[in-house]
Formats: C-alpha cells, structure tokens, sequence
C-alpha cells in the first residue's frame, strides 16, 4: 500500500513537472488569440450581412455597448455589441466583430469606394473614427 | 446448456445496450439546442487548450479570475439562436471543473481536425457523450444483474435505454455524465469483492471512485458510497473491514487529489480563490429541491422534461427504503441515492437538470427491481399495473390531445375499472385469480406499452418540438 502511493506520487510529480513545462513553452497570448478569435472553416459567410442578427442585449455590459443598424437594399439588421468584447477603439473594429458574429465580409465596408455609408446622430461618419459607450450608428447599401 | 444460456442473456445485454445508444444518437445534435448550455463548449474548449497549449481556457461566471476576456466565439451560430447576447467570458486557467470530461471531448474535437474554438461544433463534442450514455447504459444493466439478476437487469436496461429525459440528458457534454460510469464501475466492483472477496476488485473500484471525482467534485459520491457500502458490510467482511475503508479512501483520495495537483501547475491561489467561489455560489435549488426532484427535470436553463420514470424510480427507492432489513443489492441503490442526496443538498446551485442525472441509475435500477418482484406475484399486480399507468397515461397525453382523447375515454374508463375491480377481488379473495402465464402477460403488455411510448416521444423530440416545450 505504501508503495502504491510513493509510486503514485513520484508519477504525480512527474506528471506536473511535465505538464509545468509544456504550458510554459506553448502557451502565450497569441496562441490563445488565434483559438478564441480564429473563424471557423466549416462556416458559409452570408451575401447579405443583414441575414443575421445578435441575439439580445448585453445586459452585463453596463454602458460599455455599442449598437449597429445595417440598412442593406434587402432587409436590415439592429445589432447592439459589448465593447468588452470589441478589440480596438474604432469603428472598424466594431465592423470587424460583427462581421464575425454575423458572419459577413467585412470587406464590403471596409475597402475604398465601398457601397456602405455610416452616419451617427445623422452626419456620415469615417469608419477610423473612435468609438465612445453607448454610440450608435447606422449604416446603409448604396 | 449453462454457457449457451449466459451467451443468450449476453446477447440481450447488447441489444438492449444497442436499443439505447439509437436512441441517443437519433437527433443528439439538435436537442438539447446548440447552446442552451454553454458548459458543453467550456469543458471541450478546456481539454482543446490543455492539450494544445498546456493552459485550460474555459467559459466561466464565477468570481475570482484575474485573467479574464470576453469574445463572441460564434460556434454554432449561438449568437444569432441560444446565446443571451452577452459576449463569452473566456478564464485561464480554468478551474470550475477538474479535467478528465474536458479532456475526452476537447481530445476527440482535436482528432477530427478541429482547430480553433469557433469549430468546437456540437455535431463533433456530443459524439463521445453518446458513447459515454450507452457506456453508463450497459453499466447500469450490469450493476442491477450482479445485485438482482437479469430479470431486473433487462427491465432496468429497457427503462434506462428510453426514459426521454434520461436520453436527452446523456447526449450533453456534463461533468456528470463523465462521472457516472465511473460510479457504477466503483459500485459493480464492490460488489462483486463482496461476492468473491477478491482484493483487485476493490483496488478497482477504489481507483473508479477516484477517477469519478476527476470528472467533477460530486464525483466523490463515489467514494462515499463506497465507504458506506463497506462499513455497511461489516459484519461479512469480518476483522478486517477498516483496512478495506482505509484501503479505499487512500487509493481513491490520492487520485482526488491530482485536482489538487491540477491548480498547484498553474496556482494554487488562484485556485483555491475559485474553489471559495464554488462552494459559495448562489443556493438556487432552494427548499423544493426535494419536491422539484420529483416531479419535474430542468434539462438546460430554459426547458423542462416532466418525466414519470424518475418519480416512480424515487417511489421504489422509498418502497426498498421501508423494508426491515436490505440485502446487498438494496444497500448498494439505498446508499448510492442518498449519499448523491447528500452531495445535491450540499453543492447544489441552480436547479439545472444536470445535477439530478447520478440520482438515475440507482432510482431506474430500484424501479426495475420493484417491477420484477410485481412480475412474480400475482398479488402485487395492482400496484404494478397502477405504477406502469402514470408512465403510459402521461406520454398518451404527448400524441393525443384531450379532445381527441376522448374518442377513446369508453375504453380507457371501463378497461382499466375492469383491471382495478379484478385484482380487488384477487385480493380479497384468493380463488379468483389469473394463471401465472396470464398475469404475467397483461403487466407485460402494459410495460412494453410503456416503452414504445417512451420511444415515439423520444423520437418525437425534434428541433420544432423542443422549440416549443416549455
């Protein structure tokens, strides 16, 4: 019986050692970026990036959200995202992730002489602009 | 002719074994929806990142993470369907469950090629949970034959294969259902070291219990019930009973306690930080935690599954638990279930459906061993066919609706008043009575009955269907 447990615990020793040492020369923040923000292969994006919508509010979020009305020649989607969640301070960020959430290019808006225009309180708006809690925007298809 | 019977009984072993892994693999990508609950993702992303990068990363709520992100990981398209609209709250290292479930599930995504967590599809992480059901499924048809025989054994075995909420429940990816094999392993090997008193018997069953706890800390029902059992066996085991407790709780703690080893890798602070937190999360189950057991199953956050076979399986628990004294198998179902009790009172936070599913096996297999002492006696017919009837009437209801049901109200009224009034009079008077041949046949038409319904609702549980239950 002690021997079982000398055995099993010189195992568990080397167990952590082995384990201590693979996690401190593979894990860094990249790594665990290209896992968490990585698109799936297997997804089909969507013509129409006002197909898809997200779900709800982000309630936990307090102030720190941002909301997004796409205006597309078919249809249209209201989106309101957590700016936890969005990483950078711009707008383009913001049209990053909801592309990723929505899935959609985000190309459409992003490249020179795109057909979308986004307003806020009604004035168009630069897409490098910055992003403040609870802004909202709208954007429309040409 | 003995090995030829053995064979046979094998074979329906199997079969029955094959009956309920169909089951659960009919539709397990689709119900529970992707989503309902996001654990299912957390613990295959944990074992996805362990292995990958040696760090767990997982989804968590509880306070005391220093390293936190939020991202919209949109596997499953959650976020156009069952997420809340909150972003995923992403912790490393992730200490909400110990590893093993996280390990299979994330190892067996990383096999299919999955690369990141957005992939981490539900179609691909319930595939081993499927396997796993049918596991705990055979398990449970082994522990009721080893304690009862095979009559129990098969009629357990068909219960446990069909019963809706139990299937639905065994395709998610759950601590639970990693543990319960592990369970009924611990409790099979203990008894059969009680049969035959052979020592490798109880070193597996100790090694069992301690896996069980890997799976998750309620795992540790394992290593309760199995010291119970052996102190319960006392008087048989002789002299040295308290080396076999000793034994046992040493083998089975010290593999508990590589958990602890887990947080000491990457900080024991952290670790006992989320450990406090744990163990002080918000008592959701509140004071009709007993009376919810019974009556009704809360599979995800969002959708209930009212199933008679658990209310019933509890009835039979307290039908054993009123006998004067339990033989072996008797202790083995009246320990598991209330030392799980114990543990469900202790750490239970909200009333998820995942909480309930260690209580199954012992409650199915108590079930089943009612229902075969009902088969032997024709004096206990009435309580058979009343039990069989709540199951049979309650899944009625889900095809036929009630203005339609009553087409068929003459038959139902009159048929079962005729069934009630005849064993009224075979109890009062012993002349009237029905060959054993015939008795036998009527409880087991109604019991088969009752296992075809079983299996119309669980194939009745579509994506429309499960939209729509409350």
């Amino acid at each position: 019986m002690v021997f079982f447990l000398v055995l099993f615990y010189i195992f568990a020793v080397l167990l952590f050692l082995l384990i201590k040492i693979y996690s401190k020369s593979e894990f860094n923040l990249e790594k665990l970026n290209s896992l968490t923000n990585d698109r799936s292969r297997w997804i089909n994006l969507a013509d129409n990036p006002c197909v898809n919508l997200i779900n709800g509010e982000p309630v936990d979020s307090g102030k720190e959200y941002v909301k997004v009305h796409l205006e597309c020649i078919e249809g249209s989607s209201d989106n309101t995202l957590s700016l936890k969640a969005v990483e950078g301070n711009t707008w383009e960020d913001v049209i990053n992730t909801l592309a990723r959430v929505n899935l959609f290019n985000p190309d459409d808006f992003l490249i020179d002489n795109s057909n979308w225009k986004c307003f806020r309180g009604g004035v168009l708006i630069n897409l490098d602009s910055e992003i403040k809690n609870s802004d909202y925007i709208n954007c429309n298809e040409k | 002719m003995k090995n030829n019977l053995f064979f046979g009984k094998l074979v329906i072993v199997f079969v029955v074994t094959f009956f309920g892994f169909v089951l659960r693999y009919h539709n397990y990508d689709k119900v529970p929806f992707p989503g309902e609950s996001m654990d299912e993702y957390s613990y295959s992303w944990m074992g996805m990142s362990l292995i990958k990068t040696g760090m767990p990363v997982g989804i968590s709520g509880i306070d005391g993470y220093k390293n936190n992100i939020s991202r919209y990981i949109n596997v499953d398209r959650v976020f156009q369907n069952t997420a809340s609209g909150n972003p995923m709250t992403i912790n490393w290292p992730w200490f909400d469950h110990p590893p093993l479930l996280g390990l299979i599930t994330g190892g067996y995504a990383l096999s299919q090629g999955v690369e990141n967590f957005e992939e981490t599809n539900i179609f691909i992480i319930r595939r081993p949970m499927v396997i796993l059901g049918s596991l705990t499924l055979f398990l449970v048809i082994i522990l009721a034959w080893v304690c009862f025989g095979f009559n129990t054994a098969v009629i357990s075995g068909l219960i446990y294969a069909s019963s809706p909420v139990i299937v639905v429940g065994s395709r998610m990816v759950q601590g639970e259902n990693g543990l319960i094999p592990w369970y009924l392993l611990t409790l099979i090997s203990l008894v059969l070291y009680f049969k035959n008193k052979n020592k490798e018997w109880l070193i597996f069953g100790a090694v069992s219990a301690g896996l069980a706890s890997l799976f998750k800390l309620s795992g540790v029902v394992a290593i309760m019930s199995g010291i119970f059992l052996l102190w319960s066996e006392r008087n048989t085991l002789g002299i040295k009973w308290k080396e076999d407790v000793n034994k046992f709780s040493l083998i089975s703690l010290a593999i508990t306690s590589l958990f602890l080893l887990f947080g000491f890798i990457y900080g024991i602070n952290q670790f006992v930080e989320i450990f406090n937190s744990n163990s002080e999360r918000f008592y959701g189950i509140g004071s009709e935690a007993i009376y919810n057991l019974l009556i009704q199953v809360k599979i995800t956050n969002r959708k209930f599954l009212t199933d008679p076979w658990i209310l019933l399986g509890w009835v039979s628990m307290l039908v054993i638990l009123m006998s004067n004294k339990l033989k072996l198998g008797e202790k083995v179902l009246v320990i598991g279930t209330f030392s799980y009790l114990g543990i469900y009172l202790m750490l239970g936070s909200h009333p998820y459906g995942w909480y309930v599913f260690p209580f199954f096996p012992t409650l199915i297999i108590s079930l089943g061993l009612i229902f075969t002492k009902i088969f032997d006696s024709n004096r206990k017919m009435l309580s058979g066919v009343f039990l069989t009837l709540i199951p049979v009437g309650y899944f009625l209801t889900k095809f036929i609706d009630i203005v339609e049901f009553q087409k068929y109200a003459s038959v139902w009224k009159f048929g079962l008043v005729g069934i009630i009034l005849f064993f009224i009079a075979m109890r009062i008077d012993t002349k009237v009575i029905l060959n054993k041949l015939g008795y036998r046949l009527l409880f087991g038409l109604i019991f088969l009955v009752s296992i075809y319904l079983n299996i119309r609702y669980v194939l009745m549980l579509t994506i429309d269907y499960w939209y729509k239950a409350i």
